[in-house]
């Protein structure tokens, strides 16, 4: 004899079956989820100290700059891409609505980023021009507690930001950093739209330099190992010398993360045709001091 | 033993049907599709380089898209071909492209590579995007050169070939246009330094921000060392929610 659960059983199986079938076939169309890999940003504890320091620093600002609000939510994360600790703070209206997001350097303290988000049309009017908007951005820096190189700024209308771009690249020794340097957006009606500032550590430049025509012959042999043919690529320019982070745009498995300080290095750019008709941009820095290549990078 | 009626042994089944049902008609409901393509073979297998970037730009995006709500799936390789994305490209809510784009051929029309899983990859054309749809969409990033600029003659750009206008909303949400947003490139963009700033974006538009918030964000954020110049149309304050998209009359 046959007891009920027994008897149930086929049922019961019949309606697993349904269940994991018509899930598979929903999943098979599902949206995907990715998985976890290497994170490019890594929360970090802030303790309470520390945190009180953050929240300082950003009220410190918010008061010189005239930036309404509170600064609140203070959050510390590593970026794994710049091989950078940074604290952010939110500054809050009454109404509970952003007016600014600062970022600070974790380490040393100084300001990273500003960016105003309490956008009004005043912000629109037509009160400063290409001429007068260094003056302003001077005075900006000089509040936020960054003093401006000597140097003229290059300055140039920023559509995306709506304001204007006044920046000053940074140079060591005379030799362009790449990425580095303050750059502060003023709107047109004069007031603070953004404002950052990367001042990378640099290692000691080298003692004794390879020439640049090492510095070709690596670039060379790179395409030769990478399987370009000579007649596919081809140099454009001459080396420059730069500051950069080198990364592993030549090493095999990495992960795009760049070294944490600036290195000295000729780049060398390439224009390469891989495909048909294919036109590829490609930098190849070749360290100063050793002639090695120590990254890159490639147009899309 | 008290025998089971025969309706009390229908119950599993009928249990089992309902949620087959509510869990196979999930993604249906998601009526907004996102097409997620990255060009792997150009940047790795054609140029002998071992990048990643490709790879880490496509899952930013795809998590992204899946966060805000569009039911995505991502191509890459063989999966990332000219036929694919014209054949999704009318139901396309979200679209995110990361490969070669530029001005092509005689006629100057701005187009991007596909990828194929080969080194001599097809031209998607605005205008063909353009043909193909009926609705604007809304959310499409060109992570590609050039494909932020205007065009260079009558051929749409690649914006308005998916109904987003070279037009920016004020941030107080003034001049609204519409639940649409381009995220696009200026000039020659550098893959690392557009894993940075995409890693940026992504990570302010998926955390609370509006689009606009997000782009600024990561615009004064990220450390782009090789000057690429990321550029955005559409409404400053859009989360980037798939929704229905406003009557607009030029958009298409």
């Amino acid at each position: 004899m046959t007891t009920l659960r027994a008897r149930r059983l086929p049922l019961l199986l019949l309606s697993a079956g349904l269940i994991l079938a018509l899930a598979a076939a929903a999943s098979a169309d599902a949206p995907d989820v990715r998985r976890l890999g290497e994170p490019m940003i890594v929360p970090m504890e802030l303790g309470a100290a520390e945190r009180a320091g953050v929240l300082d620093r950003a009220r410190a600002l918010t008061g010189a700059l005239g930036i309404p609000g509170e600064a609140a939510e203070p959050h510390r994360a590593f970026e794994a891409l710049d091989r950078v600790v940074v604290d952010e703070v939110a500054v809050r209206g009454g109404d509970g609505r952003a007016t600014a997001v600062i970022r600070t350097d974790a380490g040393r303290g100084d300001v990273r980023s500003l960016v105003r988000l309490d956008w009004s049309h005043e912000a629109d009017r037509a009160l400063v021009d290409e001429r007068t908007v260094p003056g302003h951005a001077i005075r900006f820096a000089l509040l936020a507690g960054i003093t401006a190189p000597d140097a003229p700024p290059d300055v140039a209308w920023d559509d995306s930001m709506r304001a204007w771009r006044v920046s000053w690249a940074r140079s060591i020794g005379g030799v362009p950093v790449a990425g580095d340097g303050l750059t502060v957006w003023v709107y047109r009606g004069g007031q603070l739209a953004a404002l950052k500032r990367i001042e990378t550590p640099a290692a000691a430049a080298p003692l004794v330099r390879v020439g640049p025509d090492a510095a070709l012959e690596a670039a060379q042999g790179w395409a030769e190992r990478a399987g370009i043919p000579s007649q596919a690529s081809m140099v454009t320019g001459a080396p420059e010398l730069a500051w950069v982070r080198a990364n592993d745009f030549v090493t095999r498995g990495g992960a795009d993360d760049t070294d944490a300080d600036l290195r000295l290095v000729f780049r060398v750019e390439l224009e390469i045709r891989p495909g048909r008709g294919v036109l590829q941009r490609v930098v190849l820095f070749v360290d100063a001091g050793t002639g090695a290549l120590v990254g890159g990078a490639e147009s899309a | 033993m008290v025998e089971a009626r025969w309706w009390h042994r229908l119950g599993p089944p009928l249990i089992a049907l309902v949620l087959a049902l509510t869990v196979g008609l999930a993604p249906a409901r998601a009526a907004y599709q996102g097409s997620v393509y990255s060009n792997y073979t150009a940047f790795s297998v054609c140029d002998g380089t071992a990048d990643t970037i490709s790879t880490e730009v496509r899952l930013l995006a795809r998590n992204a898209f899946a966060y805000l709500g569009y039911a995505t799936t991502s191509f890459d390789k063989t999966g990332f071909t000219k036929a694919n994305v014209l054949k999704r490209n009318p139901l396309d809510s979200g679209v995110y492209v990361h490969s070669h784009g530029d001005f092509y051929g005689s006629s100057d029309i701005q187009g991007f590579r596909d990828d194929g899983g080969v080194c001599t990859q097809a031209i998607v054309y605005a205008t063909e995007i353009k043909k193909g749809r009926t609705a604007p969409a809304n959310l499409v990033v060109m992570s590609t050169c050039h494909l932020a600029e205007a065009s260079r003659n009558s051929s749409p750009a690649m914006s308005e070939a998916y109904g987003i206008e070279r037009l920016k909303s004020d941030p107080s949400g003034g001049g609204y246009r519409g639940p649409e947003f381009f995220l696009g490139y200026r000039g020659i963009a550098w893959t690392s330094d557009q894993l940075r700033f995409e890693r940026a974006f992504w990570g302010y538009a998926t955390s609370g921000w509006n689009l606009g918030d997000a782009f600024k964000l990561a615009l004064a954020n990220a450390a782009l060392q090789l000057g690429t110049v990321p550029d955005w149309f559409g409404t400053y304050t859009y989360s980037g929610r798939p929704q229905a998209p406003a009557p607009c009359s030029n958009c298409l």
